[in-house]
This record gives C-alpha cells, structure tokens and sequence, in this order.
C-alpha cells in the first residue's frame, strides 16, 4: 500500500475516520515508520490546537492537588528552590574570573540545565520531586530532632533518641511507599529491556538493562539507562537517558536530556534538548521547540531549532536551522550551506583559528571572540597560552592576600595539621558532607518564606569555604615543606607563598588537575570544618569553666 | 501530558470539569445553565465569529433557544447538548455572513484540490511557546476554515456532528478540518522572525529531499 494522503492521517488522528477506512490505514502504520512519525506529530499538533482554540495558552503550570506536599507547601518550596538556584547562579556569575578555583557549570549551560531540570522534575515528575524533597525535610527534620533528643536524653536517656528514631523510620516508609506507586520500573542486568509498539504505558518508567528499547507510547518522563539506548517511540513527558550508544528517532513532547558516548537524535522535541557526549549528532530529521545546550568533542547540528544554541566542544558542524542566537565555544567550527542563524552568532574560537563559512550559509550578526582559557584544547597546548598563565599568576597572587589577610585576623584558621591519611580521608569525607549539607541547608532555608537572605547568607558561607579552604591546605602544605611552625608571620608568609606554587602548578596539570581540584576543595572544607568543630567545643568548655 | 489533559489538568480546563461535576443535570434549570455554561459558551461563540460583540449576542440567542428546546431534550449530556445549539446558532450566523449563504464551495470541499506540501505539523509546535502568534493565525483564519477547527477542539464534536451542524458530509469535513490545519501551519512556517524569506525556497527544497 503507498502511503495515504495527509488529510486522512489527519482524520484518523482526530477519530474522523470511520472504521472501514481506518483498518487499512492502520494496518499501514504497522509497517511504515514514516507515516508513524506523522501520526505522532499529528498528534502532537492536536494537542496544540486544543489549547490554542480553548484558550488555554500558554500552558499554565499544572495546579498542585490538595494535600500534596509537606508541611511547607510545594508552590513556596519551589519558587524558593528556583529563587536559591538563581540566586547561586548569580553568586557564581558574579565571582570574579581568578577566584574561582572550582567552577565546573562555566560555559556549558549546566546551570540551565539544573534550574530546567527543577523545574521539570516538579512538574512532569511530582511524585520523585515529592519523595526527594520528602527525604530532604526528613533530614532537616532528623537533625531537629536529634538535638531535641539529645537536649531530653540529659533527663530521660535514650528513650527521647529511640522516639526520634522510630518517627523518622514511619515517615520514610510511607514516602517510599507513595513514591513507588506512580512510577513503573523496569530492570535487567543482562537482557534486554523493551517496550512494544503496542505498548502504552499510563505514568512515568525507568528503565535499565543492558539495551533499552522503547518503542511503545510512554505518557509521562522516561529514564532510560544502558549501554544501547534506543527510543523510536512516543515520550510525551521528560526524557532523560544515558548509555554509550544512544540514538533517539521517536518524539518527546517535554524536554531531553541525554549523555553517551555517541548520542543521535532525529526526533521531535517540543522542550528543550540538552545533550553531552564524544559524537553528538542532531540529524536534519531533528526538530527542537526549545533551546539546545550540546557538549560534544565531535557535534553535527543540522536539524531544526526553534530558539538558542549554546555549545561546547572540539569540532562543530553546522547545517541546520536555529531560530535566534547561537553560541559556541569550539576549537574548530564550519557551517555549511544550509545552515541559518538569523540572530546573532558568538564564535569564541582559539586565538588564530577563522571558522570556516561557506556563501550559502544565512548568519545574523557574527561576533568573533577569543577563546579564554582554551578549554577545548589540548592540554599541552593551554598551558604553554599566556592568557592561560596570566590566569594562574592572578589566582596565585590573590589566594595569596587573601591567606595573609585571614592570618592576620584569625591565624587559629590555619592551625589545622594533616598527620595520618585517615586523617586526610576524614577531611575529604567531612568536606563533602559539609557541602552538601549547606547547599541541602541553604535550600531548604530557603523555601521558608523569611529564609531567602538566611539562605544567602549559607550560599555564600559555602562559597567562602569553597576558596577559603584550598589557602588552608596550601598553608599545611607549605609549612610541611618548609618545616616551620605558625609562629611568625614572615614564616607564614612563606610558607603559604611556597604551598600556594605547589597547588596551583598541581591543579594546572592536564586531567590529575581536574582531579587534584576536586580533592583539594573537599579537603580544604573538611580541614575548615573540623576547625570551627573544635572552636566550638572549646569556647563551649571555656564557658562551662567560667560557669 | 495527554493523560494530564484528558483529566483536565491545565488550570483552563480545570473550572470546567468542576462544572461537569456539579452543573444541572437538565436543561430545565435555566439559571443553573447559565451561570454555569455562560462562559464556555460566550467562548465559542467568540471563536466562531471572531467578534466579541457578536459573541454576546450569539450567547443570548444560544441560551433563548435552549429554553425553547429544553422540553424536546432527548437526555444527552447538558453540556454537549448546549454546545450543540451554540455551535448550529454560529453556523447560521456564518452564513448569513457569507456571499449568498453559503460558507462553503465546492472547491474548499474536493480532496483533490488539498495543497500537495503540508508544512509539517511542527511548526505548530514549535510555535506553541509564542502563544500570540498562534493566536493571531487562528483570528486570521477564513471563517470556513476556522469553524470546523473551533467546532473539532473547541466544543469536542466528532466529525459526524460538525458533518450536522455544517451540512456537509464527514469526509468534507476530514478535508475541511485539514485545510484549516495546513493553513495555521502555513501561517506560522512562513513567519518571518522564523525564518528569512530569501532562506525558505532552499529550506523547502531541503525538506522535501
């Protein structure tokens, strides 16, 4: 059978069609991918035209059931999670250059993609955000009670602890109960897993196995996980997928957010598209409602995009259409053609490097800049860049002053000593925890209505102790290596000098780099906390003495 | 989302559904019809002609022929039932609009004549966050398209009751229902901000590859 006009797939869609008419069409479907796709745009597109003709545009965020959500209310817990989000994301932004010793979500729309995916999470996924921020408060609300059950057990010993104990046991229990209901799990450790054509599946699914298959109509978000990921069929929440081959030919009415080794997408995407990987390829088949956020050291962009582009990467292609702007940060860029950009085009390439533009292609305004840092570029040659060793001289100088200045005011801060490497380990594990206890503590201050500036206030404590604490190790460090003592200030001096060197020419390092940042931030934490842990209980000790 | 949205979950839809749950159950109780289909009605109506003034008027003409069919009511659902004397009572209105009563000409009704390169279905979807824009296509559409549209997403009719209501055969309306749609695409692929007019012959040549 050839494929039937238009109009009838249109029909069909709309149950226009009557039976002796639709059979064959649908027995035509069965074996033609093409007209499949139609009927899901189809489909999609009905969807529109009802919220277009029943004035229900833009679409407004779906209303919270009653009795959902704890204690606080959900609409407040979000606007506030949103407004920390932004808020770090301004502290971060706002950072100058040299003092950011650890700033991973530079560049690559990371931070979208967090705040996006919030947002997501909340409303496709209610029931995972629910459960989440659940054992979120279930910590907050732990924590309360250990301090009241160790304030109680002073008159009746552990059966305060033991009631604090069993109230958070009972909660967690019905959460997870709650949680598992609404979300459909399917799981193999060496098959296969797959859903049908036929298949529908009336909530959200996580899948994982060996090699994901998803054929089938999924209604709410899906989670695919595998070393093959395949999704050719219908997601109309969220996507999020992971694998080391994944390729996406279905349609997804929310947004995506895959990572792999070789990621493909011929798709329909009505939200946004965020994708990471070696090869990352929107095929011309790709069409994106949303903006594009793409990290790749290999990408091809030549589908269609209805609003942004940023990317990130070695090597980019560009044949496809982008609605408004578009920003790359790439060592090697050519558009072809095909390619449209009517907005403005931000070409941050390596000093020396022109993109190659052949006369078809139709670029708005482009704005050539240089590459900082050279990020895509191959270690070796970064580091032999002079904008790249400015760089360093100016972390180095100002970790510097800033050590000195923080000796002069409280030289007790650098009083930490790293004798053992359980010692070490320690402070790696209390840095970590320290973290994300502030970042968990700071969102969830802030989702009280008077907890913004509070919650500020514990976002930049955090951030303080994310510069603060690698001048801490350097200072141990050093003095390890010059053998000397805290005593005297010239001696300090030096000592944090000599360790500053060592750190800064261990974290410039191609790949331990990365690495040693990451522990030496962890560490410099943990060494911060374990400090103010022991001012406390001293100043506790020296007030019961007074006492 | 579509199971969201047959459970009415957007906040439009969802005043609506309390209005399923608790509205008269017979269109005896005048009052409670109106207070309570008033809205969704005026809706229509104003779809339909594209005129707020007309609208009002279409409403109270709707509501007056209610009352006088209340007593031949043969029990289907209030709603549907209401929906159905608005939608006729508009079709009328069209035609008295249109060049000799007729909304239609045959050559709007032939499959033949259909355009042979539908925009794809997307470029209402990738519109959807420009809401405005959707909107001004739909107000720019010819009434004879517009109808049906409203008719099919609107009022939730099938094909067989828009056939009714606009006097015309269901596979007319299959054809209808996608000229109009085809239409709205047109109006959107072809916005400029989109897409530079110098650019669409070679993106045209491109997709039809």
């Amino acid at each position: 059978m050839t494929c039937p006009p238009e109009w009838q797939l249109s029909a069909y869609v709309d149950a226009g069609l009557d039976p002796a008419a639709a059979k064959p069409l649908e027995l035509h479907l069965v074996s033609c991918a093409r007209c499949r796709r139609r009927v899901v745009a189809l489909r999609d597109e009905a969807r529109v035209l009802r919220d277009l003709v029943g004035e229900r545009l833009p679409a407004p965020p779906v209303p919270a059931e009653a009795g959902r959500g704890i204690a606080l209310g959900l609409p407040v817990a979000t606007s506030a999670l949103a407004l920390v989000s932004f808020g770090a994301g301004a502290l971060v932004e706002s950072v100058p250059r040299p003092f950011r010793w650890f700033a991973p979500t530079e560049e690559l729309g990371v931070m979208n993609m967090l705040v996006d995916l919030a947002f997501a999470v909340r409303n496709n996924f209610a029931a995972w955000f629910d459960f989440a921020f659940a054992l979120a408060a279930l910590a907050a609300v732990a924590g309360v009670a250990y301090f009241a059950a160790d304030a109680l057990a002073r008159r009746t010993r552990a059966a305060g602890r033991a009631a604090a104990v069993l109230l958070a046991l009972s909660c967690a229990a019905a959460l997870a109960e709650r949680a598992h209901a609404e979300i459909s799990i399917r799981e193999s450790d060496e098959g296969e897993v797959r859903v049908g054509a036929d298949e529908h599946i009336d909530g959200s699914l996580v899948a994982m196995g060996e090699s994901v298959t998803i054929d089938g109509n999924i209604a709410g978000d899906l989670l695919a996980f595998g070393k093959t990921v395949r999704i050719a069929g219908q997601v109309e929440g969220n996507l999020f997928c992971a694998g080391r081959d994944v390729e996406l030919t279905g349609s997804v009415s929310g947004s995506v957010h895959c990572a792999g080794m070789d990621v493909r997408a011929s798709s329909a995407v009505g939200g946004n598209f965020y994708g990471a990987g070696q090869d990352v390829v929107l095929d011309a088949e790709s069409r994106v409602g949303g903006d594009v956020a793409l990290a790749f050291e290999d990408g091809q962009l030549e589908g269609e995009i209805a609003r942004d582009v940023i990317g990130a990467g070695e090597d980019l292609t560009v044949a496809g259409r982008v609605g408004r702007d578009a920003t790359f940060h790439v060592g090697e860029i050519t558009f072809l053609d095909s390619a449209v950009v009517p907005g403005k085009v931000e070409l941050h390439l390596p000093e020396g490097e022109e993109p190659t533009i052949a006369a078809g292609a139709a670029l708005g305004s482009v704005e050539r800049k240089i590459l900082e840092g050279g990020a895509p570029q191959t270690p070796l040659k970064r580091i032999s860049q002079f904008e790249f060793i400015r760089r360093q001289i100016v972390l180095l100088v100002s970790a510097f002053l800033v050590g000195i200045v923080l000796f002069a005011l409280a030289p007790g801060m650098f009083s930490a000593r790293v004798e053992t490497a359980g010692r070490f380990f320690g402070a790696v594990g209390t840095g970590l925890l320290a973290l994300s206890a502030l970042l968990i503590g700071g969102c969830l201050i802030g989702m009280t209505i008077v907890g913004l500036p509070a919650a500020a206030l514990v976002l930049f404590v955090m951030a303080a102790m994310i510069f603060i604490g690698p001048i801490a190790v350097a200072a141990i460090v050093g003095r390890t290596v010059m053998r000397s003592g805290l005593g005297d200030f010239r001696e300090f001096a030096i000592a944090l000098g000599v360790g500053l060197i060592l750190l800064v020419i261990l974290i410039s390092l191609p790949v331990v780099g990365v690495i040693a940042t990451i522990v030496l931030v962890l560490e410099g934490v943990g060494l911060l906390t374990f400090e103010a842990l022991d001012w406390w209980s001293e100043r506790r000790a020296a007030r019961a003495a007074a006492a | 989302m579509a199971a969201r949205d047959a459970s009415g979950g957007s906040a439009g839809a969802a005043p609506l559904r309390a209005v399923a749950a608790t509205g008269p159950s017979s269109p005896l109780d005048h009052a409670g019809l109106v207070s309570h289909y008033g809205e969704e009605v005026l809706r229509l109506c104003r779809r339909m002609l594209g005129h707020a003034h007309d609208a009002e008027d279409a409403r109270s003409e709707t509501f007056l022929r209610a009352q006088q069919a209340a007593a031949s009511w043969d029990g289907r659902p209030v709603r549907a039932w209401l929906l159905g004397i608005a939608s006729h009572h508009c079709v009328d209105r069209l035609r008295r609009r249109a060049l000799e009563g007729r909304l239609f000409e045959a050559r709007d009704l032939g499959e033949d004549d259909l355009p042979a390169q539908a925009a794809s279905p997307l470029s209402l979807l990738l519109a959807r966050e420009r809401s405005g824009q959707l909107e001004s296509a739909l107000a720019e559409l010819p009434d004879k398209y517009r109808a049906p549209l409203v008719l099919r997403f609107l009022a939730d009719q099938s094909y067989a009751e828009i056939a009714a209501a606009l006097g015309v055969s269901d596979a007319q309306v299959a054809v209808l229902v996608f000229r109009a749609k085809a239409r709205l695409r047109e109006a959107l692929a072809a916005d400029p901000r989109r897409k530079p007019r110098a650019q669409r012959g070679e993106a045209e040549r491109r997709e039809s590859r």
